[in-house]
């Protein structure tokens, strides 16, 4: 282990202050150098973990996201957007009823829309999850408000895969009416980017 | 193609606006900043994800739930503040409630496997700062378990993300004392189970 060094005063002046920085009384200035410090001297961070081990964290530990993995984060939040607008606009619409504005029969009334989002792009994500419980529960998290109007039902098809299986659908949700409307969603076709499938039950009163 | 390029240089534009600019536009509904806020925000937050779940996989997944609810929660940001407290204040939360999960614990508890694998990794490459920041990463990884979720998260904070003290009370929703506290205790604890599990890290780089 090497010692402070005479001829390099910095070095003794850092070593000095590992003490009042472990127990958080360093002002930050000094806190700052002494962290560039460290990522810089060899022997002064040798010095910190033969101190204190936990010195060796005192330093900015960054994760590497590629510009891919961020766009793919992206491409998830946005979709999950939209199944959070479809939501809110499916309340509004459970609202209107409640208000008495609903007219006619069920049928005729405000679509029911069971939101199945069926996201074919490849890789991980809570809204490509395998485990739709878990997919579930990351849209709650998002949003707080009931969300009973809205089953996204999740499923990580291969991109090759048909859009939709109603084998799938299931598992989760019960197959849709025969007269539901199905909207396939597909801007990035070929770009592996999420494809959203839209069934609107008109036969489905929420 | 004129819409095309009109929407690139808007892009281009929204890059380079301030965080809170950016903010206060996605608060009105612009997209376009909303989206540039995420690729912007994306590594920090998968950073400070990753140091509290301890796993990557997982957090890009508490990423995906990060931004989500900041889209559905933007009305309530404040412009007077920093973005970035406000931002890390809910990375924090559903970070601690991530781990706070079964599943997020038993991989907690399994990563000291994975230590051993990044060591020797580590070691037959070249020194590089990267292959030292994977090692670190993992060593956290393996000795925080004993810590509580508050405990992990300010040290997370204060150390990796060099926060303030005042700004992590603010985080965290508790004093500065409470946050310093926690900080005294993380250490503590931190250094027990490195100095049980790994002694040869007591003795610097020079490992035998």
């Amino acid at each position: 282990m090497s010692t402070p060094s005479a001829a390099n005063p910095v070095c003794a002046i850092i070593r000095a202050s590992f003490e009042p920085y472990r127990r958080d009384a360093l002002p930050s200035p000094q806190r700052r150098m002494l962290r560039e410090h460290l990522l810089a001297c060899e022997g002064c961070r040798s010095a910190a973990a033969a101190e204190d081990p936990t010195l060796r964290f005192a330093r900015p530990l960054h994760e590497p996201v590629s510009e891919g993995e961020t766009r793919e984060i992206l491409a998830a939040v946005m979709t999950g957007v939209d199944l959070l607008k479809t939501e809110r606009r499916i309340r509004m619409g459970g609202r209107g009823r409640a208000r008495g504005l609903r007219v006619g029969s069920a049928a005729a009334a405000a679509a029911a829309a069971v939101a199945a989002a069926v996201l074919v792009s490849s890789g991980w994500g809570i809204l490509q999850s395998p485990m739709p419980g878990r997919a579930i529960a990351g849209a709650s998290a998002a949003a707080p408000a009931p969300a009973a109007a809205s089953a996204a039902s999740v499923s990580a098809a291969p991109a090759s895969a048909p859009a939709m299986q109603p084998a799938a659908m299931a598992e989760a949700e019960p197959a849709p009416s025969p007269d539901a409307t199905v909207y396939d969603w597909n801007p990035g076709a070929g770009r592996e980017e999420p494809r959203v499938v839209w069934i609107v039950d008109r036969g489905l009163d929420i | 193609m004129e819409l095309v390029y009109s929407q690139q240089k808007e892009r281009r534009e929204v890059a380079e606006l301030p965080d809170r600019e950016l903010a206060v536009r996605a608060r009105e509904g612009d997209m376009v900043c909303f989206e540039a806020l995420v690729t912007r925000k994306t590594p920090a937050v998968v950073s400070l994800a990753r140091r509290i779940v301890g796993s990557a996989e997982d957090a890009r997944d508490v990423a995906q739930m990060v931004f989500l609810r900041v889209w559905n929660e933007i009305h309530r940001y404040d412009s007077r503040y920093s973005l970035n407290t406000w931002l890390y204040r809910i990375a924090t939360n559903l970070s601690i409630d991530f781990l706070r999960s079964s599943r997020s614990r038993e991989r907690a508890h399994g990563a000291t496997l994975h230590l051993v694998r990044a060591r020797e990794e580590a070691t037959a490459g070249d020194a590089t700062r990267t292959a030292e920041d994977a090692e670190l990463s993992q060593l956290f990884e393996a000795v925080s378990c004993r810590l509580s979720e508050k405990q992990k998260a300010a040290f997370v904070l204060r150390e990796m993300q060099d926060c303030e003290t005042r700004e992590i009370a603010e985080i965290l929703g508790c004093g500065e004392s409470t946050v310093r506290n926690h900080l005294f205790n993380a250490r503590r604890i931190l250094r027990k189970e490195m100095e049980r599990l790994y002694p040869e890290f007591l003795r610097g780089r020079n490992r035998p």
